[in-house]
């Protein structure tokens, strides 16, 4: 990884944390100024944001990101008003501040990705000045742009209107700047001028030329700036030579971060860098302090422009702002891989032991005390997995804590009011879980504020309170998470969606739905019952993949409506993909893991309750049905699922072998073993050879090749050198059309 | 294990397919002695190569346990030193070695190349590598020559009168 890439990736990770806290102030004073008449702001919040937006200024200057760093310095001003009160925190203020803090917090990574245009930048300098109380004391663009290239003042003031303009539309588009210092005899003055701006037009763009230094009567010393592409060194062997000088200009990565870390208090004693504020960061030993000065901080401005970088930087304290250390999920899970395979070697070795030790006549105090080692240090191993599997775990707040931004915002924009609440925050998933649910909370949530929560008017009609109300709950059952979000909107419309049904040819107009089935009709793909699309959703083209998504993380979706008092979304997932609790089956002479979270029940069926007959190869294979409680459900075997040869197919056994592989139970009637799962909520059971047992497993990924394989979420290293494949039992059926056939 | 050749052969590169295609540029220059090694295998009666510096090493293939509907030449998936390994058979037919080995690439995708036996190793003399404008087919063409069965293939080199198709790893990851 070079260093520019690193550079970005912990500029994302520590902008994405103080963004996030920027965020959560934001949406506190947006409730304190949300009354009906001005507040007061609570000072303690006020003063955080301030710090936080004061280290994020400092961030994106040393990501070189100008234009940013100035938009938020612009607001660190808006807040420095609010804090001395020249700024009234009234309900316009309040929302206008968390707009303008959201849509900068955009930019943030916007920019930093190249990814963020001028209607952005636009747009958060509008919210800006829609807030502000003075004008804002902005520095004029051209002075801004100049000043990025080290001119002096005096060359500033010779720079044309247009060439100022050129300046910055190299800037945009990320070019280097250079300046070439010549020094020509006046005689060739004409003659190498041309040859040289010709060589540097071929190179790049000639802004313009200016007076160099030490001209005489026979010298004549000029300053050309231009902006290239090219690399340093191949600039220099296409443009330098003896008699110039080739220079690059603007701000050094190394300048800009020396500022950075100045100006977020990192660097604690600077010569010449002496002020109230700099006695204050120097005793409190933190990276952000309360800033002692009111209104800008002129004398760290001061010590900004002016301060000379130690000539040993190594020996300043560079802490950073976050304690913690970054590592890679994969870098986790190899060391995961290298405990479990010390623990089976551990195993191995144990058995080895004990083996040389019989032969070699020790007695049985030893063996036994040889055993007891070898067990204990297996234990080791496998805590020490788990342990690893741990470090993957992260806590669901910050994805409700945005969630719930993200509900307020939309329900704003859509003139709607919401209250959000949040249950279960505190837990914890497997990351990667969390990073994949998050698009599908997003999703179901823009759902809710969307279609369900009426408007104040018509909740009130209906004898609701103006405000609608949001719940994100999150709680867990057993190896699964299950995460609800319910709202007291106008529930879902059966009759809408049956007709909606027909219309799309899920259902014939005459069949007969319970409710709940009519209810997941909503999951079909190109199904909305709403006659416009939204700008906020309403495409339907939405909940399918949000039910695939689900699926595919091996967990799923289900939905409760009550028409005119609300609906529930259900989304369970495991809580991680890693170490699972697992159970083992055996079919076609190999084993397969199942996550006990898939599975309703394991049971032995007899083959009086089939229907049609036990499907295998001989008769079709496919699906068929079986008798299971009080109904009748699909019945598959996991053979034909996996389309996998069995062994002793393979190996021309014949099928009474295979039927006491299935356990006859003294009758000479044959016991199937099978799965019970669920499937879009409905109960579907799979064959297999032989329950192995339960285990706790670690799930190892397929690699590259995982997205190609449906219905495996990975595979496991199981004792005696076995290796199990890890099903997804609900995907691999999704995948089979005989469910929707059969069902 | 030969060393590259550092001098006027070819560049230092970061991708190792760019460093044997330069190699084939160069062919009639004189060869020093640091050379890319090329494992030759056979799989399915078929000879392959494959770059040393892309291999992990080469082991006796455990069981494999086969994927459900798998995409092309993929036979399945096995566990080596802990860690899942993507079995490939690169030959049409199945290989029937009496003892299977199985070839590790190196890289994320976790390959393994199935195979009857090892050949040999071979230095990548420039003399070797056949015509690299062979080696270069059009989008959307198959490299002519000996069919290296629409597999990835860098160079092409002769290898005791037969064609051998030195296998694209970087580009086998993404298949």
């Amino acid at each position: 990884m070079n260093d520019d890439t690193t550079l970005l990736k912990e500029y994302l990770s520590e902008s994405e944390q103080l963004i996030d806290m920027l965020l959560s102030d934001l949406d506190t004073l947006s409730s304190q100024g949300s009354g009906d008449k001005p507040a007061k702001p609570a000072a303690s919040v006020v003063n955080r944001v301030f710090r936080t937006v004061h280290s994020l200024k400092g961030l994106s200057g040393m990501m070189g990101l100008v234009e940013v760093q100035a938009l938020t310095h612009e607001f660190e001003d808006l807040l420095d008003d609010l804090r001395l009160g020249r700024l009234v925190l009234d309900r316009n203020a309040a929302n206008l501040l968390q707009e303008a803090g959201g849509s900068l917090a955009g930019l943030f990574v916007g920019a930093a990705h190249g990814s963020a245009g001028e209607d952005d930048f636009r747009r958060c300098q509008e919210l800006i000045s829609a807030i502000a109380v003075r004008p804002l004391e902005r520095r004029k663009e051209e002075d801004r742009v100049a000043e990025l290239l080290g001119l002096s003042e005096r060359e500033r003031a010779l720079l044309t209107e247009f060439e100022q303009h050129r300046i910055k539309v190299n800037i945009d588009v990320g070019r280097q700047f250079y300046s070439v210092a010549a020094r020509f005899p006046i005689a060739e003055l004409d003659s190498k001028y041309r040859s040289l701006t010709a060589k540097l037009d071929g190179v790049g763009e000639l802004i313009t030329t200016l007076p160099g230094k030490e001209s005489d009567a026979n010298i004549a010393a000029l300053k050309f700036l231009f902006a290239t592409d090219l690399k340093e060194a191949e600039l220099r062997a296409q443009v330098e030579s003896p008699e110039l000088k080739l220079e690059r200009v603007g701000r050094s990565a190394w300048r800009r971060a020396g500022e950075a870390l100045k100006s977020v208090g990192r660097i604690q004693s600077l010569p010449g860098w002496s002020s109230r504020a700099g006695e204050a960061r120097r005793k409190s030993g933190g990276p952000v302090t309360e800033p002692q000065t009111s209104g800008r901080d002129n004398e760290t401005e001061g010590a900004l422009s002016s301060a000379v970088l130690p000539a040993s930087f190594e020996d300043e304290t560079l802490r950073p702002l976050l304690p913690s250390v970054r590592v890679d999920l994969s870098e986790i899970d190899d060391v995961s891989s290298l405990a479990h395979e010390l623990s089976l070697e551990a195993s191995g070795l144990a058995i080895l032991a004990d083996h040389f030790m019989t032969r070699a006549g020790c007695s049985p105090r030893e063996r036994f005390d040889l055993k007891l080692t070898a067990r204990r240090i297996e234990r080791e191993f496998l805590e020490l997995e788990e342990r690893l599997v741990e470090l993957r775990m992260v806590s669901l707040a910050q994805t409700f804590d945005r969630a719930a931004r993200l509900a307020r915002r939309l329900a704003r924009q859509l003139g709607k009011s919401v209250t959000v609440e949040l249950l279960g925050r505190s837990t914890q998933l497997d990351k990667l879980i969390v990073d994949r649910l998050a698009d599908t909370i997003h999703h179901v949530l823009r759902n809710a504020v969307d279609h369900g929560i009426e408007t104040p008017d018509v909740r009130r009609i209906a004898g609701k309170p103006g405000r609608g109300l949001i719940r994100i709950d999150a709680t867990l059952e057993g190896t699964r998470a299950v995460i609800a979000i319910s709202d007291d909107g106008r529930g879902i419309d059966l009759d809408k969606v049956r007709a909606r049904g027909v219309e799309i040819g899920a259902i014939a107009p005459d069949d007969e739905l319970p409710e709940e089935e009519t209810l997941r009709l909503i999951f079909r793909p190109g199904f909305s019952t709403v006659s416009e699309v939204s700008r906020v959703s309403g495409r339907g083209v939405g909940l399918d993949a949000v039910e695939r998504a689900m699926v595919e993380l091996g967990g799923e979706i289900r939905v409760s409506s009550q028409l005119g008092r609300g609906c529930r979304f259900e989304l369970a997932a495991p809580t991680t993909l890693q170490l699972i609790s697992a159970f083992v089956v055996s079919a076609g002479g190999w084993l397969y893991a199942v996550n006990v979270g898939q599975i309703v029940e394991l049971v032995r069926l007899s083959t009086e309750d089939f229907d049609g007959g036990f499907p295998c190869p001989q008769n079709g294979g496919g699906f068929s049905r079986v008798r299971w409680r009080d109904t009748t459900i699909p019945i598959v075997s996991l053979d034909w699922l996996l389309g996998v040869t069995p062994v002793e197919e393979r190996s021309d056994e014949s099928g009474s072998a295979a039927a006491q592989k299935r356990g006859l139970n003294g009758n000479g009637t044959e016991r199937i073993p099978a799965l019970i799962t669920r499937v879009s909520d409905r109960p579907v059971a799979v064959a297999v050879d032989g329950f192995e047992g339960q285990r706790e497993i670690i799930v190892k990924s397929l690699g590259s090749i995982a997205p190609r394989i449906r219905g495996v979420v990975g595979a496991v290293d199981l004792e005696r050198g076995e290796v199990a494949l890890v099903l997804d039992l609900a995907g691999l059926i999704s995948l089979s059309r005989g469910v929707r056939s059969n069902g | 294990m030969a060393k590259r050749n550092s001098g006027d052969l070819h560049q230092r590169t970061e991708s190792k397919k760019l460093g044997l295609v330069a190699l084939s540029d160069a062919k009639g220059t004189a060869a020093g002695p640091d050379l890319p090694s090329v494992i030759i295998f056979s799989a399915g009666g078929v000879m392959f190569g494959v770059d040393v510096n892309a291999t992990e090493g080469v082991v006796d293939c455990p069981r494999v346990v086969p994927l459900p509907h798998p995409p092309r030449g993929v036979i399945g998936l096995t566990s080596v030193r802990g860690r899942i390994t993507i079995v490939l058979c690169l030959a049409r037919g199945s290989v029937r070695g009496e003892k299977q080995r199985l070839i590790l690439l190196r890289g994320e995708a976790q390959l393994g190349l199935l195979t009857d036996r090892i050949e040999s190793v071979v230095g990548l003399e420039p003399d070797r590598v056949i015509d690299p404008e062979r080696n270069r087919p059009k989008a959307g063409e198959q490299a002519k020559g000996d069919d290296a069965g629409g597999w990835p293939v860098t160079v092409r080199i002769k290898l005791n009168g037969k064609e051998v198709p030195v296998i694209d790893v970087e580009r086998l990851s993404g298949f």
